[in-house]
């Protein structure tokens, strides 16, 4: 099963590789033709003493560009199809693993405050920033001996975090930082040979790697213990073929921006069209993706050649790859092992129904005296520090319960997701983030700005539903013909994730100042929230959190492993889809208050159960409990730590969060 | 009390200080001129104010732009909200701009106020013209270099071109730009642009010294392996003050390197 996912379509294709290589070449010939022919006798033409801009456009941009375009698609493709078959994954692909927000949190980081750092070039700190986020993505994924799923889902964890610290950069000081759009739109446009020398010699120093690793990686094919009993150290060979597939893409990344879409579909119609073998898969994905790269960069300039307003290949890319995407998505049996290797740990003590009770307690006490901190302690209008005073009450007290209730509501929401899809899927690093469904407000909300302008908050807020309804209905349709199998819902989820990501990056890589306004509605607008609207949230999150506690037993249940369940009269598709149904709704309520990205829906229950509690209602309960405190602590972070200035609760959120998470990781032993 | 630079600056000249305005903190790296009073509060992210701040205030009214719209609803529960928007859909800014001037006048209840100073600004150009006589043969190219491979160019309909055509100059970039006054492009663009005068208004080391080794920039009839002038900070996204302060740096930058 994990072997050849795509039997069927083996037999259907005996040539395929070729012949969809030939289907690449024929449209690139043309296309080429076209675009070239008048030109290349400039080539070997004697250069005229007179300026002539088409001889220097033809020898230092185009021609530099299409070789760029044909090593980045292939570097690509490669990583993708060594980290297809390492990771068993048919969805794994560079931007799984953080490569390309790591480097983008580094060009921010160096943009603002260490511009020197630019004197070794904006490659080096972009390779930098990369290599950062793989290290932290292997140390995150070591103590599972780098199995796969832990691998993608700090990957995953990885990549949001860096991705959501870089906007909220680009968010406080916007000035230069539109660079970065550009950057994550992935442009091939050149003016010297330099780059592209720089890129070959690179990748021609890591591709004898690869040929060392073809042997091993078709033998993992046969699973780990029959690998481990060939005598492959598996878990030292899945790094390095992982870190070899991370140099590739960082190595691209680092010196054309982000390029999505080719690492994930080149190798995946390569295995539909029919290539069997390891080998032959990293070969054909190779050359496949430098021609699709090739034909898609090609297009672009034929179809920029009327306007010169920059139109980045990398975001068209995403755009013409994500309809083979989601129509390959149903073809593709996700090759994912069982889940039960690393489900929830009992490394801390079972305590007993008095303890439970006196945990929840002290929670409860602690949220409350937060409350009472986040209310009546903060940062004057002069900046100075104080307790509110009598006299201050009627007038800063309005501004400060509605977002409070807001953001501990959202926390509550969002923690109940976590639990519930952690639960659902026996993973630990679920979290209501993959499922797709803030990608999808985001999404909506982009469109709504540029096609409608100037769009109040309730437009704002109406987009962003319909946007989260629409993706809800979307993975659950692709979800459906797995079963609504958890794993395969949270790839799917994933896959759309990336794919709107890249569609927002295409809208905003022109540098448009509506890109800002996208980015600031991301960050969460809990501050603006009006009473009706705190007191909604609460009430949808008392509502959320009433249908869970109903829904326990299946939840419990459904521990025991969906064989085990369904032996017990339950009905475990229809319980999928319920849970998945109530998590992606929590998420969309949530979504809107504090923005896309807070690690609190994954941190909350992973808090609760480190202090020993059990069972599906005390643990429940403590969740919504930690999520409202996290939330709450950070919003009030958020207010005061910059004062006048209001940080993102967001991402003050996954900055609390974050070191909670690791050091969680790292007990893990 | 504003939330944008542009109106901001304009209160400025009409001798009518905003007791906020959002980032007074970027003020200094955005705008430089006119200064800004010290006594000035910020009030934040401008997409993101600090509305429990801005209560305190009590401000008469708060002004905002199209850009703005979204946090619109929550400002009314402090003050009134005034939309006055430079950079929109339609037109081009420097008429709206005059608009908004004489709409503040208006609003400080010193229209004469606001009147003479859109006609002194008229007057300044009027001088600036003169003074861009003898530039006016080579058409001027303003860029913004964002990294080694990429600038904004500034063009119609926008501030800076606006600006260039009431002082008698010929913007390079005769394709149109986005209602922000620039487009996005690849250095290679440049290339069909002949013989023209090429100044950047932010210009990195780094890029600088990637340019230099760059025989496709170093032969651009605009540049031909000289170093471009950089102007000194000014506002891009700014009102009638902007727009003067600009005329004037644009043409100390034309007179250096003619001297």
């Amino acid at each position: 099963m994990i072997s050849s996912p795509l039997n069927k379509a083996h037999r259907q294709l005996p040539h395929g590789p070729a012949l969809l290589a030939l289907m690449l070449v024929i449209p690139i010939l043309i296309l080429g033709a076209m675009l070239l022919s008048s030109k290349l006798p400039m080539l070997w033409q004697p250069p005229s003493a007179a300026y002539d801009p088409d001889r220097m456009v033809f020898l230092y941009s185009t021609l530099p560009r299409l070789v760029m375009a044909v090593l980045c698609g292939g570097a690509l493709a490669a990583s993708g199809a060594i980290l297809q078959q390492v990771l068993r994954n048919p969805l794994a692909s560079p931007t799984t693993l953080g490569i390309d927000a790591g480097a983008r949190l580094a060009l921010a980081l160096a943009t603002l405050f260490f511009p020197a750092l630019f004197g070794w070039g904006r490659d080096v700190v972009a390779l930098l920033g990369s290599s950062l986020a793989a290290c932290l993505v292997f140390a995150l994924a070591r103590r599972q001996d780098f199995a796969p799923i832990p691998l993608v889902l700090s990957g995953l964890l990885v990549g949001l975090y860096c991705g959501a610290l870089a906007s909220i950069l680009a968010l406080i000081d916007s000035r230069w930082l539109a660079s970065l759009f550009i950057w994550g739109g992935g442009s091939l446009s050149q003016q010297s040979w330099q780059p592209t020398v720089d890129l070959s010699i690179r990748l021609a120093l890591a591709a004898p790697f690869a040929v060392f690793l073809l042997r091993p990686l078709t033998l993992l094919e046969l699973g780990d213990d029959a690998a481990r009993g060939l005598g492959l150290p598996v878990s030292r060979l899945r790094l390095g073929a992982v870190a070899l597939a991370v140099v590739l893409s960082a190595f691209t990344v680092s010196a054309v921006g982000v390029i999505g879409f080719v690492g994930l579909v080149a190798p995946i119609l390569t295995r539909l069209a029919g290539a069997r073998d390891f080998t032959a898969r990293l070969v054909w994905s190779t050359l496949i993706g430098a021609l699709l790269l090739l034909l898609t960069d090609l297009l672009v300039q034929y179809g920029a050649g009327a306007s010169s307003d920059l139109l980045p290949t990398g975001a068209v890319t995403a755009i013409l790859g994500s309809p083979i995407l989601l129509w390959l998505l149903p073809r593709l049996q996700a090759s994912m092992r069982p889940s039960s290797g690393h489900t929830s740990g009992t490394r801390a003590a079972r305590l007993n129904n008095s303890q439970n009770r006196l945990v929840m307690a002290a929670l409860a006490v602690g949220l409350l005296g937060l409350v009472l901190v986040v209310l009546f302690f903060g940062r004057a209008p002069d900046g100075s520090w104080h307790w509110l005073a009598q006299t201050e009450l009627s007038t800063a007290l309005p501004w400060r319960w509605p977002r409070s209730l807001a953001v501990a509501s959202a926390g509550a929401l969002l923690a109940t997701a976590g639990f519930v899809l952690q639960r659902l899927t026996g993973n630990e690093m679920a979290s209501p983030e993959i499922l797709g469904i803030s990608a999808g407000s985001t999404f909506a909300v982009a469109i709504g700005l540029f096609v409608i302008g100037d769009m109040s908050s309730v437009e704002a807020f109406l987009a962003a539903m319909a946007g989260a309804a629409a993706t809800l209905f979307l993975v659950l349709l692709l979800g459906r013909r797995a079963g609504f199998a958890p794993e395969r819902m949270l790839l799917a989820g994933i896959a759309i994730s990336a794919l709107l990501d890249a569609v927002i990056g295409m809208l905003s890589a022109t540098g448009d100042p509506r890109s800002f306004q996208l980015l600031s509605w991301m960050s969460g607008v809990a501050s603006g929230v009006q009473p009706v609207g705190a007191a909604s949230a609460a009430v949808v999150a008392a509502l959320m959190l009433a249908v869970t506690l109903l829904a326990r037993r299946p939840i419990e249940l459904l521990a025991l492993g969906a064989p085990s369940a369904g032996g017990l009269g339950l009905n475990v598709r229809s319980v999928h889809l319920l849970l998945l149904a109530l998590a992606a709704i929590a998420t969309a309520a949530a979504t809107p208050l504090v923005g896309p990205l807070t690690f609190a829906g994954l941190i909350a229950p992973h808090l609760v159960r480190l202090t020993g509690v059990r069972g599906a209602l005390p643990s429940l309960l403590g969740s919504a409990c930690a999520g409202a405190t996290i939330l709450l602590a950070a919003d009030w972070l958020a207010r005061v730590c910059a004062f006048p200035f209001q940080l993102p609760t967001g991402l003050v959120a996954c900055l609390v969060g974050a070191p909670v998470l690791l050091w969680l990781l790292q007990r893990r032993a | 009390m504003s939330l944008d630079y542009g109106l901001a600056e304009t209160l400025l000249m009409l001798d009518s200080a905003p007791i906020a305005v959002a980032d007074a903190r970027g003020w200094k790296d955005w705008v430089a001129q006119p200064t800004l009073p010290i006594s000035t509060v910020d009030c934040g992210v401008a997409l993101d104010p600090n509305l429990e701040l801005l209560s305190t205030l009590k401000p008469d009214v708060i002004l905002t732009t199209e850009y703005l719209a979204m946090v619109e609803d929550r400002l009314t529960v402090v003050a009134p909200v005034r939309r006055l928007s430079i950079f929109s859909e339609g037109g081009t800014p420097y008429p709206k701009a005059v608009e908004a001037a004489l709409a503040l006048g208006e609003l400080i209840g010193d229209r004469d106020r606001a009147q003479r100073y859109v006609a002194e600004s008229e007057t300044y150009f009027d001088v600036c013209r003169e003074r861009a006589r003898p530039f006016s043969e080579k058409p001027i190219l303003l860029l913004s270099f964002l990294d080694p491979r990429h600038v904004r160019v500034y063009g119609a309909p926008g501030m800076y071109d606006d600006v260039l055509k009431r002082i008698g100059l010929r913007n390079a970039w005769t394709e149109e730009t986005n209602y922000w006054g620039f487009s996005t492009i690849g250095i290679e663009a440049l290339a069909k642009i002949g013989s023209a005068f090429a100044v950047a208004d932010h210009l990195p080391q780094d890029i600088q010294a990637v340019l230099d080794q760059s025989p496709l920039w170093n032969d651009l009839p605009s540049v031909s392996g000289r170093k471009i002038p950089v102007l000194p900070t000014v506002l891009m996204f700014g009102a009638i003050p902007s727009a003067r302060r600009f005329a004037g740096l644009l043409l100390d930058a034309l007179e250096g390197a003619a001297a």
